[in-house]
């Protein structure tokens, strides 16, 4: 036991030099150019068939963004920009009005940055083969999104919604309170109305229609057509869910 | 915090301090000899969690992540690494699908060749990985040459129903060592589009992860068990984590986790259900990182030393 004492000691301090020398290590790790390995070479040329058809048709400029649009915030403007690009797209439901656009929070999957914008950066975005379709449900069922909001900060439009110490305080669509035996035409996508990320108020609606649209597509057509007019994309917040205690 | 490279690293002494403070040194290939001298065996276990097709790193005008990640670079330290270790597992824990152009155009195909290239020994199902359902997997495994590993879903009325490379567990020899890995999948239901998995059938993880790890620890004798897991590190409810299955595990030495994208800047070093150590670790998403965990075990093959760190990409 006493000659286990000095060991102790040293091997403290050699464990605390070790530091030190580990970070270097990663340090390093960031510096490895591509061409270092023949591993790499092998992995490239095999990925270059795949890479120039992605690049191709992912390269494309489909708009210009006045600043970054991100997902952070109870209300984010990434979550705004995508309701609006939904709502552009609501021609592909000729005759019908749409009431509310819902988009879930953990679908989207990127923020987009200030700049230029590709159709890469929808696509990092919106990954999913998600197509958009249009649900009618009765009021009563609408107001059950409430809940999903306070939880998960769900992205919409075509409401307000203040929520005070985790309860709703109002709920708007338009400027009207909800009308439980109404009809709302509720824009979105399959995989929710299928009743994904737990949205089972969309599952058992009134109607459903389809639009062969894929959401993806639907947000790089509202792109397109802002870059026609020449238009860049402001990110904004307008205050339409205000959570407070 | 998502931003820091871990760099801790952890050092057990398992059992006699005497063994003597040259152990400390370890890293260099000298003082790694001396232990390979001394009956030593050391494996390094190399892993990534949620790659999410993130084939190229990030793009140089990304908000968060310019420029990391990418799988050219992480095949050039694998490649490194191997050069410096005789005993190298490479390991992924689910998600490997989904994010990027390259699976929406080739469903995944590019993703397991490289993986194949990087020689990946054994990966689990992540939730996205069944985006396209059961066929896509079947149709893009002639490109995989590792192993997949679930123990918790039936896959009897699916597309993967008597597949040859998907197991419970594999066990894999490493110079003396029997290293076990099985993996363990999340309840699919809200997460994956129910037309593509309906037929999945989800059973209970942590039963399964202790039956499965009982067989490698005791009938197939191995060294070490790995758990690949794709159920998350931990949640705010009793919703089953990596960490709640750490706590009632038995006969798991190593949790290697995903889903929640949770950059760990340490593996946490928990107790199982009888008071033995486990230790649970993620490396976030992308291939930001690559998780590396360093054990020595000793000629009676005791676990005496271990070690970790992440490398960014």
């Amino acid at each position: 036991m006493i000659r286990r004492v000095p060991i102790l000691i040293i091997v403290h301090i050699l464990l605390f030099s070790c530091h030190p020398r580990y970070l270097k290590q990663s340090e390093k790790s960031e510096h490895y150019s591509l061409k270092e390995s023949s591993v790499s070479n092998v992995l490239n040329d095999s990925l270059s068939r795949y890479k120039k058809k992605v690049d191709q048709e992912t390269g494309r400029v489909i708009s210009t963004l006045s600043g970054e649009i991100t997902k952070e915030g109870n209300e984010s403007t990434l979550g705004n920009f995508v309701c609006d690009a939904l709502n552009y797209n609501k021609d592909f439901f000729p005759g019908e009005t749409v009431d509310v656009v819902i988009v879930n929070r953990g679908g989207l999957r990127a923020n987009l940055p200030k700049g230029d914008i590709r159709v890469i950066n929808i696509f990092e975005l919106m990954p999913f083969e998600n197509e958009l379709v249009l649900v009618t449900i009765k009021g009563k069922e609408l107001l059950k999104f409430v809940p999903h909001v306070i939880e998960k900060k769900h992205p919409f439009l075509g409401m307000k919604i203040k929520i005070k110490n985790g309860q709703s305080e109002s709920v708007l669509v338009g400027d009207e309170p909800v009308d439980e035996t109404k009809n709302y035409n509720v824009l979105t996508s399959d995989y929710l109305a299928n009743g994904g990320d737990s949205f089972t108020f969309l599952s058992n609606p009134v109607s459903i229609k389809p639009s062969g649209l894929k959401i993806r597509d639907a947000i790089i057509n509202y792109c397109d057509f802002e870059k026609k007019l020449k238009q860049t994309i402001d990110p904004y917040k307008d205050g339409r869910l205000i959570i407070s205690k | 915090m998502e931003d820091s490279l871990f760099q801790n690293r952890r050092d057990f002494l398992k059992y006699s301090l005497g063994v003597g403070a040259t152990l400390y040194s370890l890293g260099s290939k000298g003082t790694n000899n001396l232990l390979v001298s001394k009956g030593f065996t050391k494996l390094t276990i190399l892993y990534t969690n949620d790659q999410h097709s993130r084939i190229e790193p990030f793009p140089e005008n990304d908000p968060k992540y310019a420029g990391e990640g990418g799988f050219a670079k992480r095949a050039t330290l694998i490649e490194k690494i191997r050069k410096e270790e005789e005993n190298v597992l490479l390991l992924d824990a689910g998600d490997i699908f989904q994010g990027t152009p390259y699976f929406n155009y080739f469903s995944g195909e590019i993703e397991y060749k490289l993986m194949s290239l990087m020689k990946y020994d054994a990966v689990t199902f992540g939730n996205h990985d069944f985006d396209l359902g059961c066929e896509n997997i079947v149709k893009q495994m002639p490109h995989a040459s590792f192993d997949f590993v679930n123990c918790n879903y039936n896959f009897s009325n699916t597309a993967l129903a008597g597949n040859k490379k998907v197991f419970p567990y594999k066990v894999y020899k490493k110079d003396k060592l029997k290293i076990g890995v099985f993996g363990v999948g999340i309840d699919l239901e809200n997460l994956v589009d129910k037309r593509y998995v309906k037929d999945v059938v989800y059973n209970d993880p942590v039963s399964n992860a202790n039956k499965w790890a009982t067989v490698l620890k005791h009938d197939e004798k191995c060294d070490y068990v790995i758990c690949l897991s794709h159920l998350g590190y931990k949640y705010d409810t009793n919703k089953i984590s990596d960490v709640l299955l750490a706590s009632q595990s038995k006969n798991i030495d190593l949790i290697i986790g995903g889903h929640t994208h949770t950059f760990l800047n340490s593996p946490e070093e928990l107790k199982n259900s009888i008071g033995e150590k486990v230790v649970v670790t993620q490396v976030g998403w992308a291939g930001i990182w690559l998780g590396k965990i360093e054990i020595n075990f000793s000629p009676y093959n005791k676990k005496l030393f271990q070690s970790n760190s992440a490398h960014k990409i």
